[in-house]
């Protein structure tokens, strides 16, 4: 139909100058449709190149998949850091994880399913259970141990059956001891922090950001101790970097990534971001004096706004409390004049997640038994706030809404309950039963 | 590579495209075609054409630009020459890429051939069946029950 036409189109006259029409790639050569799909480094990536046309599809065999990764070209990945003290972890794994959100292709009218995978390691993703179980502190470096089995979730899911959104995606940092030790990890044992950390961020070189390779990456942590960690993945030997606060009582509480940049906030509010190359920390906003400090404090994301929302409980305060109440408290980033505006709610179509590896909102169109303005954030259950180090029990998921500023456990409002309680509701396992483990 | 370059450093060959253009390179640039240096060690008379049967002149020209740029090692850090791969690379349009891939095939330039072929994957990555197909001007020619079926393939692999 072009070659009818001489004429270039005008919206792209100087590629087409030489060549009036464009090449329909299909007549590719297999032998050269090989060697780009081989070079497809995740499984969606083959599944899509093999859905193209016919040819393409005999050119990239099934076996391609293998050990290719799900959520990540780069991630999981290994690394090493001689320790700078003796009983410090020594490798490390970086996975990524993705929060997803199942729907019944059969009947869609059924409440949705809010799923948490890791992959830690390439091609295979873990279900985090319940959601808000902490992800795994600590892996075996080898072998295909079975770390989680649990009876309440068939062997493998095959997520064709469900329609299957992608919420939010975060990376995780976990230790690696030896070949065969867990290595238990205490974290908080002297400060009653509700929430684990550390939480971590990667950030690329934004001068690669189409084709970075693992080395363009820099992993940035808070540390328990309320320091930033500074990882660079560059060679060989990954140089560690750390930022403490000079001001005594500071301590950095969370980081996120904000428009390809680091910033991360203090226990007063104060927050800085980080430059990528010099990673000198610049101040954008300052402490805030005049608010009630807040107990945790949780950056996120929205529509390219940034916000935090600081939680608050009377289980804080130094008298005997029978009934516990909590609030939060939530602001939004003023860039233009450097501070903070308090806002009432995120709005009445929005629900925002906390969860051990990052805060992401979700709209009510996918949570149809949720009213909206409201958080969905999980605590210990143990009275003394201190944190028991096993990954799947002691937490219990809240909701809190800004309006009202009613909250409780998620037990007690029945819409939320089906999406995040578990074990997952009867259809998610009914349509798979029977799939061999994958 | 380096030690035999030497005594042949200065020695020049012609290359004839498809549709007749010549271009005349260093013995060293041409070589780094596996095809041309095979040829090269059947030829009787170095002074004559060579032709490079499949390939236009335009898209020789951009190889040769390519040959060059990698024949000259010690000019550049590796850095800097994976920094200039990006930019030729990026500066092809499609066509001129597709013709470049075969050219690169047919050539046997290893070097050019794995440049090429990860900015196509590049170009692929994360995107959905139809967006490549408008991509690459590509028809779909399977059957809706075809497209049924390849749809249940699942790209999730679940462990416990």
């Amino acid at each position: 139909m072009n070659s009818t036409n001489p004429m270039p189109p005008l919206n792209n006259p100087m590629k087409i100058s030489n060549h009036s029409k464009q090449i329909s790639w299909s007549d590719l050569p297999p032998d050269l449709l090989l060697p780009i799909a081989k070079r497809l480094a995740t499984q969606p990536d083959v599944f899509s190149f093999r859905q193209v046309c016919k040819l393409w599809r005999a050119s990239a065999p099934l076996s391609l998949l293998v050990s290719k990764n799900i959520l990540s070209p780069l991630f999981p990945h290994h690394f090493t850091i001689k320790p700078d003290m003796c009983y410090a972890p020594k490798h490390y794994i970086v996975c990524m994880n993705c929060v997803i959100l199942l729907r019944s292709n059969v009947n869609p009218e059924l409440s949705p399913f809010i799923m948490i995978v890791d992959e830690y390691r390439s091609g295979k993703l873990y279900v985090r259970r319940p959601f808000c179980a902490r992800p795994l502190t600590c892996y075996p470096s080898f072998g295909n141990v079975n770390l989680t089995g649990d009876p309440d979730l068939p062997p493998s899911l095959d997520l064709s059956r469900f329609r299957v959104s992608e919420l939010a995606r975060f990376p995780t940092l976990s230790y690696l001891r030896d070949a065969n030790r867990i290595m238990q990890i205490k974290l908080y044992k002297q400060k009653p922090y509700d929430y684990p950390k550390p939480r971590v961020v990667l950030f690329v070189d934004p001068n690669c950001e189409n084709c970075a390779t693992v080395s363009d990456y820099t992993l940035v942590e808070v540390s328990q101790y309320g320091d930033l960690i500074v990882t660079r993945f560059n060679g060989e030997s990954h140089n560690k970097f750390t930022y403490t606060s000079k001001k005594k009582g500071r301590r950095l509480v969370d980081l996120v990534n904000f428009k390809g940049k680091v910033y991360v906030i203090d226990n007063y509010h104060k927050v800085l971001s980080i430059d990528y190359h010099s990673l000198e920390p610049s101040k954008i906003v300052k402490s805030l004096k005049s608010e009630r400090m807040g107990y945790n404090k949780f950056l996120f994301v929205s529509c390219n706004e940034l916000y935090v929302v600081s939680m608050w409980s009377t289980m804080l305060l130094p008298l005997e409390v029978k009934e516990e109440s909590i609030d939060f408290t939530l602001f939004k980033l003023n860039e233009k004049e450097k501070k903070w505006d308090k806002l009432e709610g995120i709005g009445d179509d929005k629900i925002l997640f906390l969860t051990f590896d990052g805060s992401f909102v979700a709209s009510t169109n996918d949570f149809p038994g949720c009213k909206g303005n409201c958080i969905i954030f999980f605590r210990s259950t143990s009275r003394n706030l201190y944190i028991k180090m096993d990954c799947r029990c002691y937490y219990e998921i809240y909701v809190f809404h800004f309006d009202g500023g009613d909250s409780g456990p998620i037990s007690s409002y029945p819409g939320y309950s089906d999406i995040v309680v578990w074990p997952p509701p009867s259809w998610l396992w009914n349509y798979s039963a029977g799939s061999s483990k994958g | 590579m380096a030690s035999t370059s030497t005594s042949t450093l200065s020695r020049k060959l012609i290359l004839k495209s498809s549709d007749g253009e010549k271009f005349e390179v260093d013995e060293n640039v041409a070589m780094q075609s596996q095809t041309i240096k095979h040829m090269i060690e059947d030829l009787d008379d170095i002074n004559s054409p060579i032709p490079v049967s499949i390939v236009t002149g335009t898209i020789l020209s951009k190889v040769i630009e390519y040959c060059k740029k990698h024949a000259t090692e010690d000019s550049d850090s590796d850095e800097q020459l994976k920094q200039w791969d990006k930019e030729y690379a990026n500066n092809m349009d499609l066509n001129t890429l597709y013709y470049l891939l075969l050219a690169a095939n047919y050539m046997e330039i290893k070097g050019l051939l794995e440049l090429i072929t990860q900015c196509v994957a590049d170009m692929i990555k994360g995107k959905s069946p139809e967006e490549i197909r408008a991509h690459f001007n590509i028809k779909n020619d399977f059957t809706p029950q075809e497209e049924a079926n390849i749809r249940n393939e699942n790209p999730w692999a679940f462990e416990n």
